[in-house]
């Protein structure tokens, strides 16, 4: 069975930096997949190129076993896409949106329309300036769903809706998986991921630089670690260990990070009089902030 | 800030309007000598056919004031042409700063980073007005620059003081469109509605020039004002009541703009009305017209549509009316006549018919497809196109579907002028060949198309350029036409003028030539847009 998404080596780049790197990526079918990254960090530029709306600069991206370039008009019938952000349509009325995307992709359930329409509380009879943030990002939702795609790409689908609303959109999605689709989600926070994905990617700069689990993420062995000394800190003690960074020192205190075994941390400590120690796993938010931020000395890409 | 942003937001219509207006104005006045010859004898003979001739089109241009002169000529020649051009600008200039800022979400930001409303459509009206006295005065510099190289009187003072008239004029236009748009909760609708007030104001202006007895109605129209000062000319005359009139109108409707704009809500219109009781709808509509993109299309341009249909059909009848008498007033006058005849040889009536209404449907089938090629760049940089994308047709289709959208509405105001036309034409006297009637209309739709076709592959590929390329194209092919014959341009470059190309097909024999030439550019244009397309990035980012 081919992957859902299967990109490798893709590449877009606009120059200055700005782009898509070597991006090698492979969705299975069935799977929730989150696409994690700051704002600028290449996500829309990735689903713009597995949608074939742009040129990859080199690599190529299938989607379901057809090219996304060669085959867009197949690929994006297996497809249910959702924009960040939607364009003006002015004066039409929300039937008239979805009466002309569905008379466009053709075999849409209008029991689908409805279903969705009542579970989100979005009346279709109003034009779509009349429309609020909210009710925009439910028009697109159901302009996503409405055909039981295999596929859904949706490109910060919950941002503008109200807690019940993302209650009910993290409800479609698990349906859409419990019937076979697979959901590839973007967004800049983790929130709206980790209700729903297994597993999430972290781009940064225009470069994939982690794919894991949601739960391998919080399984990895990184603690803050505070210590608190009866007399003076000792900082040097903890420099030089294995996994041990950012080691700041303050009255009788001594904080690190420390990765990986603890055991060289507790060797240290031997013959030191301490009377607390405190040792805490960050949040998940922490450790996707460590993956945003620029690392000291990086290059801009 | 707020200013700086004002005179960016027009830039290219400032750059476009000063520099063609100071190329097509000097180029109108190399061309002087050629029409008017170079003594003084043969100069104050073309001016006297000159205002013999203009006599009888007194619905559409002014009568001229010394056409012998290089000022008045170009008064006749260039700036009343200039005057209807450019104030379509300042009217779409004017929806853009009442709605389309609005619907783009400009107006909000500005708002809500602490602009009040007032300071924001006060500084967007200030900067425009200075866009278009910069303008003005570049289209009459042209007349200063070439004066030397023509031998004639630069008649610097005069030119600048038709260019403060103008700019007077056409910031009254500019206002009253931004008024209009206070009323009507969107664009679409405040451009359907200031444009019309402006064909009104210009046809009132036209009927105030043709017929004595109700020549008063003429004072309500910007045109007349702007007509009563001619100084363009030497020895003409600054209407300084008139240009101060202008300039309080417009203010007056500014200031009547700003304060409905304090009173209404943004993205509503100022009067709202009691909402009806509806149910709340959660079916998608059936209407068959949304099933296709170049159907939805036309249907969500109906409006619009409906306009330029109606439009076409009421100049084409208005056209066929007046044209007897305006050949009959001609005809009394042997010299003239026969002037006439050497300049539009064929059957009189189709002759002035000819000029008059087929003259008037190109240009309104070029602007036509402006309108249409800026709809397209619109939806583009709007993201529409990227979204359409998003649904299984490929982007051929896109483009094809903007071929059949745009050749199925122009093919209704082409039938629309030609109803109009035919209609009129018994009743008004006129003893048209119906042939070559139906010809002379037929052909003005491969005309529409070729600018269509040309759009559409900028469109295509150069979104956020394709409005000043096809204006710039359908400006320089319409002065092409104009001036090909008096600089005597050979025929192959006299052919590159979409105008010229069209010829006289009401009076003189079709030519097929041109109509399959004119068939061609829609074609490669269109398909030059399909290789376009698929070669493009599609993202409105």
């Amino acid at each position: 069975m081919p992957a859902a998404i299967n990109a490798e080596a893709l590449t877009k780049d606009y120059g200055g930096g700005r782009g898509l790197f070597d991006l090698s990526l492979q969705i299975a079918e069935g799977e929730v997949f989150g696409y994690l990254g700051p704002n600028g960090a290449g996500k829309s530029t990735t689903i713009r190129l597995l949608m074939g709306l742009i040129h990859p600069t080199q690599g190529s991206a299938s989607i379901l076993g057809l090219d996304s370039m060669r085959q867009s008009v197949e690929v994006k019938r297996l497809v249910g896409h959702m924009a960040g952000e939607l364009p003006q349509f002015g004066g039409l009325r929300g039937r008239d949106i979805v009466g002309h995307f569905g008379a466009l992709r053709g075999g849409v359930d209008p029991l689908r329309v409805k279903e969705i329409t009542e579970r989100l509380d979005l009346d279709l009879g109003l034009k779509y300036r009349e429309y609020s943030t909210g009710n925009k990002r439910k028009l697109g939702i159901l302009l996503a769903f409405m055909h039981n795609p295999r596929l859904l790409v949706l490109d910060e689908p919950s941002s503008g809706l109200d807690p019940l609303n993302q209650q009910e959109f993290f409800k479609l999605v698990r349906e859409a998986q419990a019937g076979g689709a697979t959901i590839f989600l973007s967004s800049h926070v983790l929130s709206e991921v980790e209700h729903v994905c297994q597993r999430v990617g972290i781009i940064r700069r225009g470069k994939l630089v982690k794919v894991a689990r949601l739960e391998d993420l919080h399984e990895m062995h990184v603690r803050h670690v505070e210590v608190e000394f009866a007399g003076e800190p000792q900082p040097q003690i903890f420099e030089h260990l294995a996994g041990v960074e950012n080691v700041e020192s303050a009255h009788h205190r001594v904080t690190f990070t420390a990765r990986g075994s603890f055991e060289p941390v507790a060797d240290a400590l031997a013959g030191h009089h301490v009377v607390n120690l405190a040792s805490h796993e960050p949040s998940l938010e922490e450790i996707f902030l460590t993956y945003y931020q620029d690392q000291p000395g990086e290059a801009r890409t | 800030m707020i200013r700086w942003m004002a005179w960016r937001l027009h830039r290219r219509g400032l750059l476009g309007f000063t520099v063609g207006g100071f190329v097509i104005s000097f180029l109108y006045g190399a061309a002087f000598t050629q029409a008017a010859g170079n003594t003084a004898a043969s100069q104050a003979a073309f001016g006297r056919s000159v205002i013999l001739v203009a006599k009888q089109f007194a619905f559409l241009i002014p009568i001229p004031v010394h056409p012998e002169t290089l000022g008045g000529y170009e008064q006749y020649k260039w700036l009343a042409s200039a005057i209807v051009m450019m104030s379509i600008w300042a009217v779409l200039a004017g929806v853009g700063v009442g709605r389309g800022d609005e619907e783009r979400g400009l107006t909000a930001e500005w708002l809500v980073s602490g602009v009040s409303r007032t300071r924001l459509l006060l500084a967007r009206s200030a900067a425009f007005g200075l866009v278009l006295l910069v303008a003005c005065v570049g289209s009459v510099l042209g007349i200063v620059a070439v004066a030397p190289v023509v031998h004639q009187d630069p008649n610097f003072v005069g030119e600048m003081g038709k260019a403060l008239s103008m700019a007077a004029g056409f910031f009254a236009c500019y206002a009253l469109a931004l008024l209009v748009s206070q009323l009507p909760p969107e664009r679409q609708t405040a451009t359907a509605l200031s444009v019309g007030a402006l064909v009104l104001l210009l046809v009132l202006n036209g009927i105030a020039d043709t017929i004595d007895s109700v020549s008063w109605i003429g004072l309500v129209s910007p045109f007349h004002w702007m007509e009563t000062t001619s100084s363009a000319a030497p020895g003409g005359r600054f209407d300084t009541a008139g240009t101060v009139g202008l300039a309080a109108v417009a203010v007056l409707c500014v200031a009547l703009a700003v304060a409905a704009f304090q009173r209404r809500d943004i993205g509503s219109g100022l009067f709202r009305w009691g909402a009806r009781a509806r149910t709340t709808v959660r079916v998608a509509s059936s209407n068959v017209m949304l099933r296709f993109p170049f159907s939805e299309g036309l249907w969500e341009q109906r409006v619009g549509l409906g306009v330029w249909a109606v439009g076409t059909l009421v100049l084409g009848a208005l056209m066929v009316s007046v044209t007897k008498s305006m050949v009959d007033a001609l005809s009394t006058d042997p010299a003239l006549a026969a002037l006439f005849q050497r300049v539009t040889p064929g059957p009189a009536y189709a002759s002035m018919l000819a000029l008059t209404w087929f003259g008037t449907a190109l240009l309104l089938l070029a602007g036509y497809a402006v309108v249409q090629v800026s709809r397209w760049s619109t939806q583009d940089q709007e993201g529409r196109v990227e979204m359409l994308l998003t649904a299984p047709i490929s982007r051929s289709r896109v483009v094809l579907e903007r071929a059949l959208e745009f050749a199925a509405a122009s093919l209704v105001i082409v039938l629309s002028g030609y109803i109009g036309v035919a209609s009129e034409a018994p009743g008004s006297g006129l003893n048209l060949d119906p042939g070559h009637l139906f010809t002379a209309s037929a052909l003005l739709w491969p005309f529409a198309l070729a600018f269509g076709g040309l759009g559409v592959a900028v469109a295509s590929r150069w979104p956020r350029i394709a409005v000043p390329f096809l204006g710039g194209f359908a400006f320089v092919s319409y002065v092409l036409g104009d001036l090909g014959p008096l600089f005597k341009f050979p025929d192959w470059a006299q052919n590159l003028s979409v105008f010229h190309l069209y010829g006289s097909p009401l009076t003189q024999p079709g030519s097929w030539t041109a109509a399959l030439s004119m068939s061609l550019i829609f074609v490669v244009g269109f398909g030059l847009a399909l290789v376009l397309m698929r070669s493009r990035d599609v993202s409105s980012a």
